[in-house]
């Protein structure tokens, strides 16, 4: 179980979190929903240990793994999108996850040229390839069309753990969320 | 009017045969070798403290408050002033090192400096998720900072040189091409001034055509 107590932080005037506690179970997939700038995003990059909250505990987390699913695809562009997954893995496992998420055709291209929803599959493959242990997504749909919005939600469901950041309240059901939690 | 005759301005052949006079004398290849050594030794010594002091006025804001000045004044300070002051304390050889250096570190310095300062905050931050620090820099930082770094450097490899010919005339080594660009000045041997002069043009112009040559072999990579 992982354990979040009392998260607070400020960013100058603006007060994002406030003594936020939440627990997370060690397995499934827990969407995180919410009003747009009210902590989502905040919470994951405290999560992945990107943002250090001002005070606050978080417990079950120091023996995990964790990857991050960005809101940007954040790919090293002139990399080919088979050379960015296999950076943090094994290329066995990167040509697997590529293909999985429909890239067989892509991966020898540089990041740079491919299309948004491409290089969000690669960012989607990066991730799961360093870990499926815990993986936090942010708003990983956007940018994919259905087929490929079906792959993905297929390809997080495999997560031991899977914190997802949506907006979108038909994600619950495409991901068959085990618990969502409203900030 | 001028052209013909020697003591003012050389013809084409008068100046190719000065070229070949020093290309078949020991102390012409002596004054060449020594000065490319000095170009090569200030350029690098150059490179390598910009880059070092880049590091640390991007990284600390103390050390940029500090060292920012110093940059600024070591500008707009003419390269006669540094190679004067430096002829009191130094050996004459190693001045044209030093004024060499402190004409390439601070070109190096500002924009090494500029690329660390601009580089993607996302990449770095997903760098640091999923890379080990060797491979976070080989991969993500190094590949957004070369690109700057190898355009100034090969400016300022230019500069080198003006500066280490002009170093050599003023201090005067035993060997050296500013040295005997000094020398025929004295005995107004102007074929000869042109013929040095000459040979300085296509040194540097393929020095730097090499050098771009590999930096672009170099940067074709992150493209």
């Amino acid at each position: 179980m992982i354990k979040l107590s009392d998260i607070s932080i400020r960013f100058g005037e603006k007060q994002v979190l406030t003594n936020f506690s939440t627990q997370l179970p060690d397995r499934g997939v827990v969407l995180l929903s919410g009003e747009s700038g009210i902590g989502k995003t905040t919470l994951l990059r405290i999560l992945c240990g990107l943002t250090q909250p001002d005070s606050g505990t978080i417990t079950g987390l120091e023996t995990r793994k964790v990857s991050v699913v960005f809101q940007e695809p954040r790919l090293i562009e002139h990399l080919t999108a088979l050379e960015n997954v296999s950076l943090v893995s094994d290329r066995k496992t990167a040509v697997r996850l590529l293909t999985d998420l429909n890239l067989e055709k892509e991966m020898n291209q540089r990041a740079a040229k491919l299309s948004g929803g491409q290089k969000q599959r690669v960012s989607l493959a990066r991730a799961f390839s360093f870990s499926d242990d815990v993986v936090l997504l942010d708003e990983p749909f956007s940018g994919l069309d259905d087929q490929n919005k079906l792959r993905a939600a297929r390809l997080i469901r495999t997560a031991q753990l899977a914190l997802v950041v949506t907006h979108d309240a038909t994600d619950a059901e495409l991901l068959s969320a085990d618990k969502i939690i409203t900030l | 009017m001028l052209v013909g005759n020697s003591l003012l301005l050389p013809s084409p052949c008068e100046t190719l045969q000065s070229v070949r006079d020093v290309l078949t004398t020991g102390r012409g290849w002596q004054a060449i070798g020594l000065t490319l050594l000095r170009i090569v030794s200030g350029y690098l010594l150059g490179c390598t403290l910009g880059v070092a002091l880049a590091v640390l006025t991007s990284h600390f804001e103390t050390a940029n408050w500090l060292l920012k000045p110093l940059r600024s004044l070591v500008k707009t300070t003419p390269i006669t002033s540094f190679a004067l002051i430096l002829l009191v304390s130094v050996v004459s050889g190693i001045v044209p090192v030093i004024v060499a250096a402190i004409v390439v570190v601070p070109m190096i310095w500002q924009t090494t400096e500029e690329a660390i300062r601009n580089r993607s905050i996302q990449l770095e931050e997903m760098a640091t998720v999923y890379l080990t620090p060797w491979k976070k820099l080989r991969y993500v930082t190094l590949p957004q900072i070369l690109p700057r770094f190898f355009s100034t450097a090969s400016v300022s490899l230019g500069f080198a040189w003006k500066a280490v010919i002009t170093a050599e005339i003023l201090s005067l080594p035993r060997f050296g091409i500013g040295r005997e660009m000094q020398s025929i000045k004295s005995y107004m041997e102007t074929s000869e001034l042109f013929a040095w002069t000459l040979l300085v043009i296509c040194m540097s112009v393929l020095m730097e055509s090499g050098f771009r040559i590999l930096l672009r072999k170099a940067g074709q990579r992150y493209d």
